[in-house]
């Protein structure tokens, strides 16, 4: 790598100035400038008249000109008024807020049983590279990849749920219980789903970096002092695999939200990635809008927080 | 009294030889050279000794007499009781010192790691212990050194705090395979003098692997030289630069001309052509396609043996050459 | 000339490829004939409705997988269902390669503004959450199959790009391209006859890589109910009622599901033993000398 550390911010920063412009605008002009629009919702609904179309567009200022739209809709954005559901009139950010908590649940638990089966695969595979093993992890880790998200959702329900009884099929706690098994056997089945698929990704990462690593003279080194295999692997190699992983993680983790959204959508989560499809469906653009742009907001947020944290991490970052 | 014997020490990868019968011996506190052109196997040889080749097939024995007066196989021994012999009894330092500390572990708790583990010490002692050998191999400002990762260190001063964590269990041998190389000639003199004065004090055995005859002149008592995987001479320092009697030897020395020590010196040795892969042997003397004194019998048809030609007390001097008696006429 | 020589190194490849490709190659092979001539040889057309026999569990007499909620035959339908499904993952695939390949080409062979605007957007791109966008873009515009390659292709030509920006980048400094350079020839000459050729294999690799992936993304997109409409099938919006029969007649989810899994998984397979085979380095890195 070439590149100085202050082109590389260069880059990011572009990177991130322009990924937000490129989804608010592609985001408001799908949105806005599709046949029916913004309005469609309306005009669906019966005993409407193009007399109180008009006002309601008026009201909503949507016979202004488009950029003027845009721009009065971006400034509100930072502004942190990101308009108001057409459904029930309720700001966009406080219905994204509320819908934040059980997307980060399913989030937070998928990411602990990926992450730890990512862990063990990467390390057994680089462990005993070449050997059979690490032959059949890879496979494994192919098929986990190449799982829809949304069948294996319907396998656990059916097989765990269905025919056996021990999970809840959906939802986020039974109506009128609020103990906490109750909600980790409701969180179950969602956070394996969207676990198990995302293994691989980090078991591919963690082989790789931990293969190198092992490959490295002061492994060796280690090894000719005398020091044990398993503090080898524990103050070493697993370090020296988890460092690079954490900027990785930074630009991973946001895109987990693709994941949420289908496995939300079969076990009835009430999070994010499902209000984004309800508002899809119901054309309440300003939801669907909001949740866009959150979420890339998300992955500026992740991206440069992974990289706070890399810098703190890694001493040779350190001056 | 013997500190390690070597017998028959062989390894392959599943082809041909690429250490081949190898046997010497060494004597407590003895610095051995081992010489020879790139290629010829030194580092395999060693790291085999160490358990270290990872995979390859190994025999032979290497018998090594511990300060308590056990004797233990470094080639037969299990895993387990390797990890209670290296870094106690037998260190390695290496090459390249930069790769070979963990770039993100300061020296500190690298140095800390072996004291634990060989010393039993801990906390502040670990600490001061680790003051004091950072101070027995030079380096200059302990306190500060143990705070920096490996990065912030010039190569020497990596290469002493390498030799320091290999003598904190206080082993009696050190490998080291060509611990000089990658350093400036001055650090390198530097060195040198480090591991003398180590020796000197401790009087631990050594085993220092080198391509570079001015560097094995300076510091080895007894020069083994290595071709294409064979011992080819093994004699006393004295007698191998005064009068070796290999032709390879006498080539290496002749295509380094003014060699007296590495102080002084700065050529490395060339020789026409290179040494076989181990595939393209032939069944005679390895060294026959680019000797000088080849002749077709014997040198094509029958491999020499290693034969000893000086046994004085403390004097042994073989070479593995069938014209040896005709040429030192 | 230069075409005859990336065919015969393709074929190569092909050829060294590890039995895991091997299998994933026959798989392919198998499934893509049996979608295209399958629907034809079957007597029930995918369409045929039958409600005299709903709901028949798989291995009925006629129906080997059985028949769906209005007694068509599932068979068909999966075999019709991977018609749309592989076409969608080919066309975006070839799409996006070659849209990908370009861009990396001028990505890689310019320093300066060309390459930063192109990473810029590969990274921007890459790093978003792709079934947001697709689902967004999906209900604006009219759905169908050609919408939903377009939609698969905007998410899926960065792969290709970003191996191709990094290879021409390595191959640009090599210094036969250096002398080829000095004596004359053309940018254009260049990327066709020296970068392009060096390119092909891995180019070919991420090819069956993205192949997997659309089809996955297709599936997704049709199963939320934005991609291919009913009554054609895809794979993906054949599970899209699935689950309102999941406790009764479970096979209605399960089979197709294992359509796309299998699927999926010997493209996967099959690009990665490609890379293995392209580049041996890759496989034996890991391992502890
Ligand atoms: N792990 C290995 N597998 C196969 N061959 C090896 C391996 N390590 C070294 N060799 C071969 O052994 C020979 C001797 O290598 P080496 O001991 O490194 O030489 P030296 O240290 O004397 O320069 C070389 O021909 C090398 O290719
Ligand atoms: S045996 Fe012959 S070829 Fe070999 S070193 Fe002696 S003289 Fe030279
Ligand atoms: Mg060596």
């Amino acid at each position: 790598m070439a590149e100085g550390m202050l082109a590389f911010a260069a880059r990011r920063a572009g990177v991130n100035a322009l990924l937000l412009l490129l989804v608010s605008l592609t985001g408001f002009m799908l949105l806005h400038a599709t046949p029916g629009g913004p309005l469609a919702q309306f005009s669906l609904s019966p005993g409407m008249t193009s007399e109180r179309l008009n006002q309601i567009a008026h009201s909503m200022g949507l016979d202004q000109p488009l950029w003027l739209q845009y721009v009065k809709w971006l400034g509100g954005l930072l502004k942190g008024d990101w308009g108001h559901s057409y459904r029930d009139h309720a700001p966009v950010l406080s219905i994204i807020i509320s819908h934040l908590g059980a997307t980060v649940e399913l989030g937070l638990a998928s990411l602990v049983i990926s992450f730890l089966g990512g862990l063990a695969m990467g390390l057994i595979g680089a462990l005993r590279a070449g050997e059979a093993i690490d032959a059949l992890c890879s496979l494994v880790g192919v098929i986990l990849l190449s799982l829809p998200t949304f069948w294996l959702g319907l396998v656990f329900i059916y097989f765990l749920s269905v025919r056996t009884g021990w999970f809840p099929a959906g939802g986020l706690m039974s109506p009128g219980h609020a103990s906490a098994t109750d909600r980790l056997r409701h969180l179950a089945l969602p956070a394996m789903t969207l676990g198990l698929v995302s293994i691989p990704v980090w078991g591919a990462y963690i082989r790789s970096f931990a293969g190198d690593t092992l490959n490295q003279d002061h492994i060796r080194t280690a090894r000719a002092l005398g020091v044990p295999g398993w503090r080898i692997v524990l103050r070493r190699v697993l370090p020296a695999a988890l460092l690079p992983l954490i900027p990785i993680a930074g630009v991973y983790l946001p895109t987990l939200l693709s994941g949420a959204l289908v496995t939300e959508t079969v076990f009835t989560w009430p999070g994010v990635g499902r209000l984004f499809l309800d508002s899809l469906q119901y054309r309440d653009y300003p939801v669907a809008l909001g949740v866009l742009m959150f979420s890339a907001v998300l992955v500026l947020m992740c991206s440069l927080a992974a990289e706070l944290l890399h810098h703190a991490a890694d001493p040779r970052l350190r001056t | 009294m013997t500190l390690l014997s070597v017998r028959d020490l062989g390894v392959d990868f599943g082809g041909p030889l690429i250490v081949d019968g190898v046997s010497f011996s060494m004597k407590k506190g003895e610095i051995v050279a081992l010489v020879g052109e790139s290629g010829s196997g030194k580092s395999v040889a060693s790291l085999a000794l160490m358990g270290l080749l990872g995979r390859g097939n190994i025999t032979g024995s290497a018998m090594l007499r511990l300060n308590d007066g056990r004797e233990t196989d470094l080639v037969r021994i299990g895993p387990r009781e390797r990890r209670g012999v290296l870094g106690r009894h037998v260190s390695m330092i290496f090459q390249d010192p930069l790769s070979s500390l963990d770039p993100i572990q300061t020296i500190g708790a690298q140095m800390r790691e072996v004291l634990s583990l060989h010393c039993g010490l801990r906390g502040g002692k670990a600490q001061a212990r680790a003051i004091e050998l950072l101070h027995e191999v030079g380096i200059v400002d302990p306190q500060a050194c143990l705070k920096l990762i490996p990065q912030r260190l010039s190569g020497g001063m990596r290469q002493r705090v390498l030799i320091a964590m290999a003598i904190a269990g206080e082993p009696e041998l050190l490998l080291a395979d060509e611990p000089t190389t990658a350093l400036d000639v001055t650090v390198q003199a530097q060195v040198l003098r480090l591991l003398l004065s180590l020796r000197a004090r401790s009087g631990m055995g050594m085993i220092f692997i080198t391509h570079n005859l001015a560097v094995a002149s300076s510091i080895a008592d007894r020069v083994i030289v290595l071709y294409a995987g064979q011992v080819v001479e093994d004699a006393p320092a004295d007698a191998f630069f005064a009068a070796p009697a290999m032709p390879y030897s006498k080539a290496l020395l002749g295509a380094a001309p003014g060699i007296d020590s590495v102080f002084g010196a700065r050529r490395l040795p060339t020789l026409r052509g290179q040494v076989p892969a181990p595939g393209e042997r032939g069944v005679g003397c390895r060294f026959a396609p680019r000797c000088d004194a080849m002749r077709p019998t014997p040198c094509q048809t029958q491999m020499p043996d290693l034969l000893t030609i000086a046994d004085g007390e403390n004097e042994v001097h073989a070479v593995r050459c069938g014209r040896w008696e005709e040429l030192a006429r | 000339m230069k075409s005859a020589e990336i065919i015969l190194s393709i074929w190569a490849h092909l050829r060294s490829l590890r039995p895991r490709g091997r299998v994933a190659a026959y798989y392919i092979v198998f499934v893509v004939i049996a979608c295209v001539a399958g629907p034809w040889v079957l007597p029930y057309g995918h369409a045929h409705i039958d409600l005299h026999h709903r709901f028949l569990s798989p291995i009925s007499a006629g129906h080997p997988l059985g028949t769906d909620e209005i007694g068509r035959d599932l068979l068909t339908r999966v075999l019709m269902g991977g018609r749309v499904s592989l076409l969608v993952g080919l066309a975006s695939t070839i799409l996006s390669t070659v849209i990908g390949t370009t861009l990396g080409l001028v990505a890689g062979y310019n320093s300066g503004a060309a390459r930063f605007l192109i990473t810029t957007i590969i990274d921007a791109t890459l790093c978003f959450p792709v079934v947001f966008l697709m689902l967004t873009l999906a209900a604006v515009l009219s759905p169908g199959v050609g919408t939903i390659i377009g939609i698969v292709t905007l998410v899926s030509w960065m792969e290709a790009a970003r191996v191709v920006q990094a290879q021409t980048r390595v191959i640009r400094k090599m210094d036969y391209v250096t002398a080829v350079v000095a004596m004359g020839a053309t940018d254009r000459y260049v990327l066709m006859r020296e970068v392009l050729p060096n390119v092909a294999p891995a180019v070919i690799v991420s090819a069956t890589l993205t192949i997997a992936r659309a089809i996955l993304l297709e599936s997704y997109v049709s199963y939320l109910g934005y991609g291919v409409q009913p009554p054609d099938a895809s794979w993906g919006n054949l599970l899209n009622n699935a689950q309102e029969y999941l406790e009764s007649d479970p096979w209605l989810a399960i089979i197709p599901g294992v359509a796309i899994a299998l699927t999926v998984t010997m493209f996967n397979l099959l690009g990665e033993s490609l890379q293995d085979a392209i580049d041996p380095s890759i496989q034996a890195k890991g391992r502890r000398s």
